[in-house]
């Protein structure tokens, strides 16, 4: 639910430090010093060639390999990317109604019990997967696209483009988050197409933040002004100089944001803006379950368990993305 | 008061009925006190039926507290929704709003816990000949709390209110061709005529606790009632805190009084929180915070059931969870067969246990379900789930591969629930349906030529416990229906209808009612898989709680046993 | 630094216009109108529409942008066409409540996360900060109504220690209500505790790398005097910074607590006023949450710059 935290990151007290920034360019002239030393040192290995950068990716990836908060992380999310691809053929139909055997408990024809209608709560709960692993990520991949385009523009022109943006972005992010989902998905109206754009739109003022603070730190460097002074024009500047220097941060943002994304879509769903039944979607389970929390908990509890693994693994990845990329 | 000629006929027709086996004697009483009869002619009435054969329907529930002696003082905890609305007699529409107005003030008629009406503020009632005049007796004595007399003038200027286009009135849409302003008269201080557009059998349950926004209130009334929460009710509002909770304390010069000659209510106060989720609410009945939840729904009210501190009463009602066919577009538009084949797909058996646990009553697609209405005749087919009937209906239809529709609900109480299993039920008869859920505000937002639940091709729409069929047939059935989600043209129905409805004498009114309850299942403008019993929970302590299981109850006589 | 908090409250009047121009906006292409709201599905469309002209709500968005932001500046905030009850009153009861529970969850959640998280910072990659990492990151992601059902089920319903309910009874004593609070808390502790005290073992990490520190050290100080006299002041810097920004969130984003736990607060009432077109209603509950979110804001880059040097200089 929340938009504000832009710093789950590895390195939060520099992103911390530059929301703080993009609040106020007077307080941002303080910093630049701090900031452009950083930088130039960071130049220095700017200068190293194309081969160097495979060698890294390769370091890279065996470092992740070895940490293992990573592994775990990635151990559950393939779990669950397996069980949204494939549980259809190994559980029960997770939307067969059998009224005559409704809240019926744990037992070895149905593991996790059944629903008040009497459907199979394993069942469901393996298929809940399916709309949360399209919902989250396509949702994700939107807001970084849109943040990352404002926040490119915002950080690269500054002035009153930026100004103009960054007032827009406050307002935003001023406004309680319920309040602007209920604005989108009214706008939008709903299906889980519509879900995703809203939850894409909820994030892309946090991640535009983030991408202007990666970009102004970056736009001094020497090889931004030797593009500049080449001739180059802006959106080449941009989407080729500065672009693929500020992946890190972007990729960093990306997993923390793909952990709200769940968290997000799982809350929509809990306060009815979200999916509609017959989903089995996790958030909408335990939503219309919970009335039966005394009397069979089971319906409710391995939703909530299965929604907690997944947002816990994704940010066990971003954990361990962090720490890798800040060695 | 003594009977005129065609009160003693239809009395001399209802006993005939009994005699005959086809009427029971509790259902010969609930039509008696729609006709006014007194207790006098009641009783000889019941003498001359002879034997007795039980009443049926479920046991009643204040029967465990009869012959209890009261216990008075003490203050009562009562957990009600929130109102969406300010509350206002005449504007209220949801249950948060009429449960509690209907604690300050009162109708002319009461409910008693098998809808059988019960005189209030109104003493006994006669309508003319052909049911289109109705004359009132009001009790004497009574007095708003504010100290004004309650008169004839007071009933006329309520039900002008109620009538009049710009009041606001939630009343309105249901009195519409029935009741118009000036059509009520004081003839003197204590009776009142009403003339009514079209004659009405059924007209005292438009002015009973089944018709929420009748209650009397004085003949000054402006509005604002929060702050001048006047009525002639048991109790006094001490305070109000919007949407959070509410507070009386008894009305020391109510006029109201036992059977025994005690005055009443009961109880000192009464404590209203309003709590809008079930869950929340369920979990603090079950702590003991709460001592009585009026209505309770069933999603979840088994925790309820099996507490040893609760007990949960079950009421006879005819809740019902509409499913309407709208026959403005395709593919249900002249389509009968069509209408039928997703009849006989729903297997209402299991929708009954799935959705309240077996303890509804089942209905079969027409309004006049004798187990929920007494007096109604039998249903002309029950119907059962019947794939092969389906299938060969939807061939009839034009449709022998099947076809996909849309079903639109709100998510609302059980609204879900059952839209999911009628699309499981439908699937193998090769019916896809495509479930569409709204938010309550968004189902029931715009304008009648928009709103989706008059609008949207298939509908469920939730509809309170009414006391007839023919009040639910007037709201939906007829091509002059305000509210008809289904917006069936049938013109037969409705000339019947008018003639059922200006036929007071019961062997012919139950001539027409077999046909119009024909016509409603064949052509089967809506789905009607079950009446829904209502559900009361209190402590087991509370006793005395009255009124039908539905937004109305009455807590003159409620109190506490001491523990 | 007077000049930059006068500035930034000035651009916090921008925000605001845009903000309560936005509410409007989503009042306007939400389904359904006020009149509907008010009289109810079943009244007639006759009614309806004559409502909607008695309340002016048939008039161009402008005009009606225009009476509403005229009154609201002057302290007219109108009365809320469905309870037909001043806002005023009402909207500041749900904010007082609102404020107790986040600030009793943030009383405990600020300390306990600082010490954490600087705990963990000092002894970093130490067995006790991977699993203060490790648990706070889990916890941090767990919507709050998932964790909210099942405390609900163990601690009020299975083991009946506290109340399933988030209000005392009338008449109970003021400290009552922090005991009835104590459950709702705790979804709240697990989303921000984890949080905040990863911004603090990032602070203190950061800062044990310092020059400053490392001379310190070297200096051979004592350990608590580094800590107190340099450390916590300089690792305090991001920690702030996000205690501020939650600030705001909490406040208007306890709409699934005070669902859950039957709460009386602005959330709800906020959610409530936009889906029934309750324009004077929501404006004020969303208005106020705002300032809330940016003064809140505001402050902890006062404190910021207060703790910083460099940044008090700068200004």
């Amino acid at each position: 639910m929340d938009e504000t935290r832009s710093s789950l990151g590895p390195d939060p007290d520099l992103r911390a430090e530059g929301a703080q920034l993009s609040a106020d360019p007077e307080m941002l002239e303080a910093r630049v010093d701090a900031v452009a030393t950083r930088a130039t040192v960071a130049a220095q290995v700017d200068a190293a060639a194309a081969a160097e950068q495979r060698r890294q990716r390769r370091y890279l990836a065996r470092a992740l390999l070895r940490s293992p908060t990573f592994m775990v992380g990635m151990f559950i999310l393939l779990f669950w990317v397996f069980m949204a691809l494939f549980s259809t053929g190994i559980t029960q139909n997770p939307t067969d109604v059998d009224p005559a055997a409704s809240l019926q408990a744990p037992s070895g024809a149905h593991w996790f019990g059944t629903d008040d209608l009497g459907r199979d709560v394993f069942a469901r709960t393996m298929a809940g997967a399916r709309t949360v692993l399209i919902i989250a990520p396509a949702a994700t991949i939107l807001a970084l696209l849109w943040g990352g385009i404002i926040g490119l523009v915002a950080g690269f022109w500054r002035g009153l483009t930026d100004e103009i943006i960054m007032r827009l972005v406050d307002v935003l992010l001023a406004l309680p988050i319920i309040i602007t989902s209920i604005l989108v998905l009214s706008l939008l109206g709903k299906g889980t197409a519509i879900i995703i754009v809203t939850i894409g739109a909820l994030f892309t003022p946090v991640v535009s933040r983030t991408v202007r603070a990666a970009v102004i730190s970056e736009r001094e460097r020497e090889y931004v002004m030797a593009a500049r002074l080449r001739g180059e024009r802006s959106a080449f500047v941009m989407a080729r100089e500065i672009l693929p220097n500020i992946t890190q941060p972007i990729i960093v943002e990306g997993t923390v944001r793909l952990g709200y994304a769940v968290f997000t879509a799982a809350t929509l769903s809990f306060l009815g803006f979200g999916l509609a039944p017959p989903s089995p979607d996790w958030g909408l389970t335990i939503s219309t379950q919970r009335v039966f929390l005394q009397i069979a908990p089971w319906t409710v509890l391995f939703p909530a368990v299965a929604l907690a693994s997944l947002v816990v693994a994704v940010n066990l990845i971003t954990d361990g993305l962090g720490r890798v990329f800040a060695k | 008061m003594s009977e005129n000629k065609y009160q003693k006929d239809c009395a001399d027709d209802l006993v005939e009925q009994v005699r005959n086996g086809r009427m029971t004697r509790r259902q010969m009483l609930v039509r008696a006190s729609v006709l006014g009869l007194s207790v006098t002619a009641v009783g000889s009435m019941l003498a001359a039926c002879g034997g007795d054969d039980g009443g049926g329907g479920a046991a009643s529930p204040t029967a465990s507290a009869t012959g209890m002696e009261p216990v008075l003082g003490g203050t009562l905890r009562v957990q009600i929704p929130p109102s969406i609305t300010e509350i206002d007699p005449v504007t209220i529409y949801d249950q948060g709003g009429i449960v509690l107005i209907s604690q300050f003030c009162e109708y002319l008629i009461d409910l008693d816990d098998k809808n059988g009406l019960v005189p209030k503020l109104a003493e006994s009632w006669e309508p003319n000949e052909d049911a289109s005049v109705w004359t009132f007796k009001l009790r004497q004595g009574v007095k708003f709390n504010d100290g004004s007399p309650f008169e004839a003038e007071d009933v006329a200027a309520t039900m002008d209110r109620l009538v009049a286009p710009d009041s606001g009135s939630a009343a309105l849409a249901a009195l519409e061709g029935i009741l118009s302003q000036g059509g009520t008269e004081a003839t003197d201080a204590s009776t009142v005529t009403f003339n009514l557009e079209k004659p009405f059998a059924d007209f005292p349950f438009m002015v009973s606790a089944s018709s929420y926004n009748t209650v009397m209130l004085p003949r000054t009334y402006e509005g604002d009632w929060p702050n001048n929460p006047v009525g002639t009710g048991p109790w006094l509002l001490r305070d109000y805190v919007t949407k959070q909770k509410a507070s009386a304390v008894k009305n020391p010069d109510y006029w109201g009084k036992d059977a025994q000659g005690r005055q009443l209510p009961y109880l000192d106060q009464v404590d209203w929180v309003m709590i809008q989720d079930e869950a929340a609410a369920n979990l603090q009945l079950q702590s003991g915070e709460i001592d009585l939840q009026p209505q309770t729904i069933f999603q979840g009210a088994q925790a309820l059931f099996s507490d040893p501190n609760l007990r949960v009463d079950i009421y006879p009602s005819s809740g019902i969870r509409c499913v309407s066919f709208n026959m403005n577009v395709e593919p249900w538009k002249d389509n009968k067969a069509l209408r039928q084949a997703v009849a006989y797909c729903l297997d209402r058996d299991a929708i009954n246990t799935a959705l309240y646990d077996g303890r509804s009553y089942l209905g079969y697609d027409t309004f006049w379900e004798p187990t929920v209405f007494p007096g109604s005749p039998d249903v002309p087919e029950t119907r059962a789930q019947d794939y092969d009937k389906a299938k060969q209906l939807l061939a009839d239809a034009g449709y022998p591969d099947g076809l996909e529709i849309q079903l639109t609900f709100s998510k609302y109480l059980e609204n879900p629930q059952y839209a999911q299993l009628i699309k499981a039920q439908c699937e193998p008869a090769g019916i896809k349906v495509k479930l569409d859920q709204m938010s309550y505000d968004a189902f029931y937002a715009g304008d009648s030529d928009v709103t989706p639940w008059l609008n949207a091709p298939m509908t469920i729409v939730e509809w309170g416990s009414r006391p007839t069929p023919g009040v639910f047939a007037q709201a939906m059935l007829l091509p002059t229906s305000a509210w008809s989600s289904s917006h069936w043209k049938n013109d037969e129905f409705a000339s019947t209808f008018d003639e059922y409805m200006s036929t007071p004498e019961e062997g012919a009114r139950k001539e027409l009612a077999t046909t119009l309850s024909g016509t409603q299942q064949d052509d089967t403008p809506v789905l009607l898989a079950f009446y829904i019993t209502q559900l009361r929970t209190q402590k087991k302590t509370v006793q005395g709680v009255r009124g039908p299981g539905s937004f109305y109850c009455d807590l003159g006589q409620a109190f506490m046993e001491k523990a | 630094m007077l000049r930059l908090i006068g500035r930034r409250l000035l651009l916090m009047i921008p925000t605001l216009i845009l903000a309560s121009v936005l509410i409007f906006a989503l009042a306007e292409v939400l389904p359904g109108d006020v009149g509907r709201s008010i009289l109810g599905p079943y009244a007639t469309q006759e009614q309806v529409d004559a409502l909607n002209t008695e309340l002016g709500a048939d008039k161009p968005l402008y005009e009606r942008y225009w009476n509403w932001a005229s009154g609201w500046v002057t302290g007219d905030w109108g009365e809320s066409l469905l309870l037909k009850q001043p806002v005023f009153p009402v909207v500041m009861k749900g904010l007082g409540n609102s404020l107790l529970l986040a600030g009793f969850a943030l009383a405990i959640i600020v300390p306990l996360s600082i010490l954490l998280g600087v705990f963990a910072g000092l002894r970093r990659d130490s067995l006790l900060d991977r699993g203060i990492t490790i648990s706070s990151l889990s916890m941090t992601v767990i919507p709050e109504f998932v964790s909210g059902v099942v405390l609900l089920y163990v601690f009020a319903v299975a083991l009946k220690w506290l109340p399933v309910t988030a209000m005392p009874p009338d008449g109970s004593p003021f400290v009552y209500r922090f005991y009835y609070l104590i459950l709702p808390a705790i979804p709240l502790m697990f989303l921000e505790l984890g949080y905040i005290a990863r911004m603090a073992r990032a602070g203190t990490v950061q800062v044990m790398e310092m020059p400053f520190i490392r001379t310190a050290v070297l200096k051979g100080l004592p350990r608590r005097r580094i800590i107190f006299g340099h450390l916590l002041r300089n690792a305090m810097v991001p920690t702030v910074t996000v205690i501020g920004s939650q600030i705001g969130w909490l406040i208007g984003g306890l709409v699934v607590i005070e669902t859950l736990f039957v709460y009386p607060g602005i959330g709800k009432l906020m959610v409530d006023a936009a889906l029934t077109h309750d324009i004077p209603m929501l404006e004020a509950a969303v208005l106020i949450v705002a300032i809330i979110y940016m003064v809140s804001n505001l402050f902890a880059d006062i404190i910021v710059a207060l703790l910083n040097p460099r940044i008090r200089k700068g200004a």
